[in-house]
């Protein structure tokens, strides 16, 4: 089997570490940006830029028009890379996503012509409206950075970033996502409807022409390389990844569950816990961390067994749970 | 820098598991200190060396049982298996918890345990093994004091409570960054010295219901036998094991005489009756226990008694006994020269049938005629016993002719002059020179009176020997008899010529155990009534065929082994926990210094909860402060100690710059609690 590297841009290994200040300078400026389109939900942009920084993936799922698009298109053009998107139609074939080889009739050769996958920051708007075919054509690249078409394996350039927006499940015309693939994003943001300022502050700030026309890129893509690089050497003590084997193991535990945290989640947590320290200036990972994190990057992935279901149980609550009862180290 | 930052260094080491674990050298002292107090009691006893050496080798070596390893519990049986090897059983010797044996073999298993405690790795906890050992220690300590040698443990006591209460402190390693000055110091064991003394003098004041209580737990004045049935019976202070309420003896058809003899002492020397129960001549009395004639006495009861429990094996009987069958206590054998015993080997429950005569003075096996070598050995008085005795004795029978009339002389003279007491309050020398010379008269419990009407008689010339046994009266339903541990009792027998070997009760009639007893606790009655039942069925078990019993049984455990499957099958499914519910520890001192944090705001009454962060519970107060915070800026300190500790404990920054800054605010935040109330008042 071949392997194509399509990465033009290679990891900048070599640069010295950004300081902490540097850093902090980094996420600051992007955090404007984003802030500037989106009114009112620093929590939400602060939740993506922690996915950023630890290389994740980011689902953000909430009813229309709540903004999650422009979101995720706001941080596409805060970052000067590659950035495409596709609009999951229920009509979207597997081959429309990685790519597919057609036929040359001047050389009598079969060309390789990329899919749209191919990129830095891959916006999957209403991603939960093609068949499940379609999306387990994303599982692959998103585990691991690389698409195999047509027996060839193909790497994709760094950083690759999936931000995913849907809206909620039961909603008209939407195929609930796999659990394999919500195992895959690394947080799941839900924005929510805006307060009344926020929303008065957004009716005029669009009256002549919407503010993400005028976004520039703040970030390089070896930047943002760097930045997830730097956020891997922050110290995360044994008691902190004690705590957080203990939060996973308690909803493996959960009698509500069908399916309960996979290390694969707890992997995450961890990692989101380093960048959320970075971003806060510090080089070592607190229980607050992970704490702030657990529901964001956990929730999504608990698959409530069907009595619970309709019971009324919310995965949300069901990690609140496991949080109120383990205790913290100290 | 001061000590007290070296001791927290250590401290902290053995709770960074970045050196071999050590115990605390307070400790150590502690359990040395019990060890000798348990020498000066039982003895030299070389385990005792050797696990002390164990413990002194655990400084210099270097090796350590790991935490989690069961090596530890094999260590553990090799230790009891030597010691039980060290610490035979010897025949004569009675079993139990109360004897010497078990004692040095609690107190050896104590040391060993503490050893194996000094050589433990417990890198979650490695204060436990402090505290344990601690305990234990104690428990040496308590074991030994159990003595009534205590001249030197009332020089110990204070000394080992010294270096316990340290060895404490070095547990709660609280203190051990306070900087106590040199005077302070002092102070503090000048003040730990002066507690020990109290308590000394407190423990000496209660001595006596303090002995009484731990005799029942261990009673080594008595190695062998049951409250006053010693093998050789020593005149204490206190009439042993009097309270407990544990049945000997279930007399059917009892006869008329409340007095079961069990043993008859000839020789008295200095406090001590013998000769010992185990120097004495034995003889198998396959025929000699049914005398030719016995069965033909007129008017004769048989009486059968049934032996519950017992540490020795005695066969009580009355002194008018005219034949013993031995029913199922086989191997019995006795000491006819000596007045008995009889005793078996047959361990209880067992049962014997007495054949007992109407008449109260009936020489039967027991009375044996007095030949001269036995006359000498009951008229024999020793030799250093104060003359002032025998005057005594003159004096008090001077008027008295017949051997009968001395015996009503010395007992109306002993129940004029003397009154029982459970305890006598020895003042030196030989206790019955104290008893019968001391002025005022001592009260006294039954084995003094016994004593003194034995020898008093004896400075008058009539033979006579002492007795112990049991006073049997409590009725137990129609026609049986209930004897039990506490109507143990002491009395004389003396020889008249003409009638025989009779019975002298010489202990004041409030003295005797009928007089003394109480109630008996409902739960003891309600245990008796199952042991009784269980006796029942036992004997009815006994008349199944094999093959019933062999059913029944198998279907039990078919029942039991399934189910016990059923429930290892539901546990293995709900086994999927992460083993060991600590969090990797911080450094000792750093959580001395989070403890006494959270102590000053639980004092405040807003404790850390569980299940939250330090800071997410001072953002909770922050927005709802209680009155209690609102003065002093309780929420500004707490979040400047958690910036440092979070560095500290998370970020591995544990410098002396971060150790100074929390120091100061823990301070700072101590002081202003203790503040508080001033500027309230001022």
């Amino acid at each position: 089997m071949t392997v194509i590297t399509t990465a033009p841009t290679a990891p900048p290994y070599a640069r010295t570490p950004l300081s902490a200040m540097e850093f902090a300078e980094r996420v600051r400026a992007i955090e404007e940006n984003l802030s500037r389109v989106i009114k009112g939900k620093p929590e939400g942009i602060r939740l993506l830029l922690n996915a950023l920084l630890a290389g994740g993936h980011t689902l953000l799922e909430d009813v229309p028009g709540t903004g999650k698009t422009t979101l995720a298109k706001a941080l596409a053009r805060s970052i000067d890379g590659q950035f495409k998107r596709i609009q999951f139609t229920p009509d979207l074939l597997p081959a429309d996503v990685t790519g597919s080889s057609f036929y040359n009739p001047k050389d009598g050769s079969f060309t390789f012509r990329p899919g749209p996958i191919f990129t830095n920051v891959l916006l999957a708007d209403e991603i939960n409206r093609t068949s499940p075919r379609t999306q387990a054509a994303l599982l692959e690249v998103m585990s691991e950075g690389q698409v195999t078409v047509e027996g060839q394996q193909r790497i994709l350039p760094l950083p690759f970033l999936v931000v995913a927006t849907q809206n909620p499940s039961d909603y008209h015309g939407t195929y609930p996502l796999p659990e394999a693939q919500l195992d895959r994003f690394a947080v799941r943001i839900t924005l929510g409807y805006p307060t009344l300022e926020d929303e008065i502050e957004i009716l005029y700030s669009q009256n002549d022409r919407h503010p993400i026309d005028d976004l520039q890129p703040v970030l390089s893509t070896s930047e943002v390389v760097d930045l997830q690089e730097q956020v891997k050497s922050v110290r995360v003590d044994r008691a902190i990844a004690e705590y957080i084997l203990r939060l996973v193991d308690t909803t493996r535990n959960d009698t509500r569950l069908r399916v309960g945290i996979s290390p694969r989640g707890s992997l995450t947590l961890y990692r989101m816990a380093q960048a959320r320290a970075r971003m806060e200036s510090r080089d070592f990972v607190t229980p607050d961390d992970v704490r702030a994190l657990a529901i964001a990057v956990l929730a999504h992935r608990l698959q409530l067994d069907t009595k619970s279901r309709y019971g009324g149980a919310l995965p949300q609550q069901i990690i609140e749970d496991a949080l109120e009862k383990t205790p913290v180290p100290r | 820098m001061s000590s007290d930052t070296i001791i927290a260094r250590e401290g902290e080491d053995i709770a960074m598991g970045n050196s071999i674990p050590k115990m605390p050298w307070a400790v150590t002292i502690c359990t040395f200190i019990a060890a000798f107090a348990f020498y000066l009691t039982a003895g030299f006893q070389p385990l005792l060396l050797v696990f002390g050496a164990g413990i002194l080798a655990s400084y210099v070596s270097s090796a350590r049982l790991e935490g989690a390893t069961p090596l530890r519990w094999w260590v553990r049986l090799a230790l009891l298996a030597v010691i039980l090897a060290f610490n035979q059983t010897d025949p004569s010797v009675g079993e139990g918890v109360g004897n010497m044996r078990s004692r040095n073999i609690f107190a050896q298993f104590y040391l060993a345990e503490i050893m194996v405690q000094c050589w433990r790795n417990r890198p979650d906890d490695p204060h436990r093994s402090t505290l344990i050992a601690l305990t234990i220690a104690g428990l040496l300590f308590l074991t030994a004091s159990n003595t009534f040698q205590d001249e030197y443990i009332r020089y110990l006591t204070p000394v080992f409570i010294l270096f316990f209460v340290y060895g404490l402190f070095r547990y709660r390693n609280r203190r051990s960054d306070s900087r106590l000055t040199l005077a302070w110091q002092a102070v503090a064991v000048l003040t730990t010295l002066v507690i020990g003394f109290i308590s000394y003098r407190v423990i000496y004041a209660y001595k006596q219901p303090l002995t009484e209580f731990s005799n029942r737990f261990l009673m080594d004045r008595f190695p062998m036998m049951e409250v006053g049935m010693a093998t050789q019976p020593i005149l204490g202070e206190m009439f042993g094991l009097r309270g407990s309420a544990e049945r000997v003896l279930r007399i059917e058809n009892p006869s008329g005489n409340p007095h079961l003899r069990g043993m008859a002492f000839d020789f008295y020397y200095s406090g001590r009756w013998g000769p010992s129960f185990n120097d004495r001549p034995y003889r198998s009395a396959l025929q000699g226990l049914a005398p030719e004639g016995a069965d033909r006495i007129l008017g004769a009861e048989t009486v059968t008694i049934t032996r519950l429990v017992g540490r020795n094996s005695l066969l009580y009987a009355p002194l008018e006994t005219a034949a013993i069958d031995r029913g199922d206590a086989e191997d019995v054998e006795w000491s006819p020269d000596f007045g008995g015993p009889i005793r078996t080997r047959f361990r209880p429950p067992y049962e014997y049938i007495l054949t007992i005569p109407p008449q109260e003075n009936y020489q039967g096996l027991l009375a044996t005629r007095l030949n001269p070598e036995q006359r000498k050995r009951a008229l024999q008085i020793p030799e250093r016993l104060d003359p002032r005795i025998a005057q005594l004795a003159q004096q008090i029978t001077a008027q008295a002719k017949t051997p009968q009339a001395k015996i009503e002389a010395v007992i109306s003279y002993l129940l004029a002059n003397h009154r029982y007491s459970l305890y006598f309050r020895r003042s030196g020398g030989d206790p019955l020179e104290d008893f019968l010379l001391t002025e005022p008269k001592k009260d006294a419990h039954c084995e003094y009176f016994a004593s003194a009407a034995t020898i008093l008689l004896r400075c008058v010339g009539v033979p006579s020997r002492y007795i112990t046994g049991y006073y049997a009266h409590e009725s137990a339903g129609e026609n049986q008899v209930v004897v039990r541990q506490r109507d143990a009792h002491a009395w004389s027998e003396a020889w008249v010529e003409g009638v025989g070997w009779v019975t002298v009760e010489a202990t004041p009639g409030d003295g005797r155990p009928d007089a003394q007893d109480q109630e008996i606790e409902w739960w003891r009655n309600l245990i008796e009534k199952i042991q009784d039942a269980w006796k029942a069925f036992t004997d009815w078990l006994g008349e199944r065929t094999q093959e019933q019993i062999n059913v029944t049984v198998s279907v039990f455990l078919l029942g039991g082994v399934l189910y016990g499957a059923f429930i290892y099958a539901r546990k293995r499914r709900a086994i999927s926990t992460i083993p060991g519910f600590a969090y990797s520890s911080a450094s000792a001192h750093l959580a001395a210094l989070v403890a006494r944090f959270e102590a000053a705001f639980t004092k405040k009454g807003v404790p850390f909860p569980a299940h939250l962060t330090y800071s997410e519970h001072l953002d909770n107060l922050a927005k709802n402060t209680p009155e209690a915070l609102q003065t002093g800026n309780w929420i500004d300190a707490g979040r400047r100690f958690i910036r440092y500790y979070d560095a500290a404990r998370f970020g591995g920054q544990w410098d002396d710059a971060t150790r100074n800054a929390l120091e100061t605010i823990v301070q700072e935040l101590e002081q202003a609690e203790k503040s508080k109330p001033e500027t309230q008042a001022s």
